[in-house]
């Protein structure tokens, strides 16, 4: 083989390999985040139920929907959590895979008691739309996730919010200002709800 | 047979070359905004990041919020320009931001919490105030000593991300004049 050819071989492949895999990247971490959490929020409901030996409302629901299309309010961050990178101990999480195959979803959460917030993420990371305590009405954020394609009404007071993807996570932040007030926050975070729209 | 296997050797160097030079820019922290050792990008998070910015946002920094809601600084070395070594102690000062509240955290080189038992992973606006002087600064230590304010990892680099959450309009009109904390190198082993 001719030195050009080899070295025109190796900078092609290069090229290619660099550029697929950097248009792969995003959707195929956040690929595996959408498989993980959901087993990762079913597992700590089932943990919650077995060490509580009674099943409560949130709970039921993370088990019945197998993670998905469902308010899975996670434990406070720490050093045990190893599926988000970079997360915060003064936020309380709460997480919604969605998959909007099956109709709209409604996020609704209080947001009295200090910085709350609604952020949706496509497949491919970007953070497409971000409601706060900020932007609530009496107290409340209640948005509609629907897909690009679906047309109809979103439940009353409800405002719609379009996913440029079907499939994507809703995260629910609730920040711990003070640490004294933390069971309060954690009374807050466990109002978030995303559930779907019935028809 | 023996161009076959030159023609394998080629593609197996474009491979290490492609795909190792990506991996080194999705793990480096980089931005085109830098205030002393902090680094941002304004674009992270948004719709019109680009395809660099976007695989380094999911590689690092997974469901980070646009710059509107929250703003990121990281920082990988100390002030002056050292990478940020867990054998070596350092103070990092500072004030008030301008923000409606702000916070630091450490991140072993793996970008997760490092373990330890006192669950000292991050110090903010809050937990400082006891410790903040008449003329609003503070600091704050960094080591891997059960006492520390922010406990390092036992060995290899770390890094620290400064939040800023619903940040004033001057932190993206003008980071450069913002006086974010210094990080200084004390004792090392």
């Amino acid at each position: 083989m001719k030195p050009l050819n080899f070295i025109a071989i190796i900078a092609l492949t290069a090229i290619i390999s660099h550029a697929l895999a950097l248009h792969l990247i995003p959707s195929g971490i956040m690929s595996i985040a959408m498989k993980r959490l959901p087993i990762q929020g079913v597992t700590t409901a089932e943990k919650g139920v077995k060490a509580e030996a009674k099943i409560d409302v949130i709970s039921s629901l993370i088990i019945k929907n197998k993670g998905l299309n469902v308010a899975m309010p996670s434990p406070r961050m720490d050093h045990h959590q190893r599926s988000i990178v970079r997360s915060t101990p003064d936020i309380l999480y709460t997480a919604c895979i969605y998959d909007l195959n099956n109709g709209p979803l409604q996020l609704t959460t209080p947001t009295v008691g200090g910085y709350t917030s609604i952020s949706a993420f496509a497949d491919n990371t970007d953070n497409y739309f971000t409601a706060d305590d900020r932007s609530a009405i009496n107290g409340k954020l209640d948005l509609t996730l629907v897909s690009n394609r679906w047309s109809g009404d979103v439940p009353r007071g409800s405002t719609a919010v379009v996913s440029p993807s079907d499939k994507g996570i809703v995260l629910f932040r609730v920040l711990i200002e003070n640490e004294a007030d933390l069971d309060m926050h954690l009374q807050r975070q466990r109002q978030a709800r995303c559930t779907a729209v019935k028809r | 047979m023996k161009k076959i296997l030159i023609g394998f050797v080629a593609v197996a160097l474009g491979l290490v070359i492609g795909l190792g030079s990506l991996r080194y820019i999705v793990t480096t922290v980089s931005g085109e905004i830098r205030n002393g050792p902090w680094i941002t990008d304004f674009t992270a998070g948004g719709t019109d990041a680009g395809a660099y910015t976007r695989a380094k946002l999911a590689a690092q920094a997974l469901l980070a919020m646009t710059k509107d809601q929250s703003v990121y600084f990281i920082a990988e070395t100390d002030s002056a320009g050292d990478t940020l070594d867990a054998a070596c102690h350092y103070t990092l000062s500072g004030g008030d931001l301008p923000t409606r509240w702000w916070s630091i955290t450490i991140y072993a080189s793996d970008y997760f919490f490092v373990a330890n038992q006192e669950k000292r992973y991050a110090i903010s606006k809050s937990s400082l105030s006891a410790q903040t002087d008449e003329n609003g600064q503070w600091n704050a230590s960094i080591n891997n000593t059960a006492t520390a304010n922010l406990i390092s990892p036992k060995a290899g680099s770390f890094s620290l991300m400064v939040r800023h959450y619903h940040p004033e309009p001057i932190v993206s009109e003008d980071p450069y004049s913002l006086k974010l904390p210094v990080i200084t190198k004390g004792e090392c082993r």
